[in-house]
């Protein structure tokens, strides 16, 4: 009898600990699905927020064209007013994107403060304006347009693979 | 001397230019032309830094200077180092910093091995 009992109980310890561990396993399955979930819901607003910085991008290389045409036609006013813009595209492009990508819109940014406050300058103290140096930093700008090559090339990724991959 | 065992933010400053000495001709840290001549940024993630050469009028006679400047991502300045103390160590590591920024900006060595090509097959 004293054997029966402690084969009884074994058999109870076993198939405790067997529940134990089927339940374990569900807690674990049913947190993974909710953690697949979430990481989808992240990676689909990120995917948002990349389409979103590739318009900016591509509002921004618009932008540098037009600046450009501005400074060779000597329009200084006008193209003071497309700094300002161009800069806020900038900011907005930034708070869309990773932070790899934001050194050179820091950069960018501050170079076009200090492009704008030497064209301003020059037009108060009615000093020239050489639009050709001008230029030459805003072509240096469009190295920009390598972020908006390597935002295209993920998001294709993502509709080839169906994952984001960043 | 590491970064560690700095304590005052001066330290920091001149642990900075060294820092930036070492990474720049490794190349790992690229600086960019600006609109004026005597000065170069590096761009970083959360900051910027410039790296200018000037002369200051105030006293009625052209004293030369070097600045650091640490800038915050729109252009603001968080702190800044003015040498004009040209015999001191810290204008020399400025000068230093300021010459490797404006060859890291112009790509000054394919020029010069481009020149040197061409002086060879002259």
């Amino acid at each position: 009898m004293a054997i029966a009992g402690l084969m009884v109980g074994a058999i109870g310890l076993v198939v405790s600990a067997a529940a134990l561990v089927v339940a374990v396993w569900q807690i674990r399955r049913t947190q993974s699905a909710a953690e697949r979930a979430a990481q989808a819901a992240t990676e689909a607003r990120e995917a948002i927020h990349y389409i979103a910085a590739i318009s900016d991008l591509s509002q921004i290389s618009v932008q540098i064209e037009l600046i450009k045409e501005l400074h060779r036609n000597e329009e200084w006013t006008r193209a003071i007013d497309r700094y300002s813009l161009l800069r806020r595209l900038l900011t907005e492009a930034r708070l869309r994107l990773p932070e790899e990508a934001h050194t050179e819109l820091n950069l960018a940014i501050i170079r076009l403060q200090q492009m704008e406050k030497d064209i301003n300058n020059a037009v108060a103290q009615n000093v020239p304006i050489s639009s050709s140096d001008l230029n030459n930093l805003l072509v240096d700008l469009q190295s920009l347009e390598m972020i908006r090559v390597w935002l295209e090339d993920r998001l294709s990724k993502v509709s080839e693979t169906g994952e984001w991959q960043p | 001397m590491t970064i560690a065992e700095e304590s005052t933010i001066d330290g920091k400053l001149s642990y900075l230019v060294t820092a930036l000495i070492d990474k720049t001709r490794e190349g790992k840290v690229l600086w960019k032309p600006t609109i004026n001549d005597g000065e170069f940024l590096a761009g970083f993630s959360r900051y910027v830094v410039s790296i200018k050469a000037g002369y200051d009028n105030e006293f009625r006679e052209e004293r030369p200077f070097r600045t650091l400047r640490l800038l915050d991502r729109d252009g603001r300045t968080i702190d800044a180092k003015i040498e004009y103390d040209t015999d001191s160590s810290d204008y020399e590591d400025l000068e230093y910093l300021f010459i490797l920024a404006r060859r890291s900006a112009h790509n000054a060595e394919q020029s010069i091995d481009y020149l040197l090509q061409e002086l060879e097959s002259r």
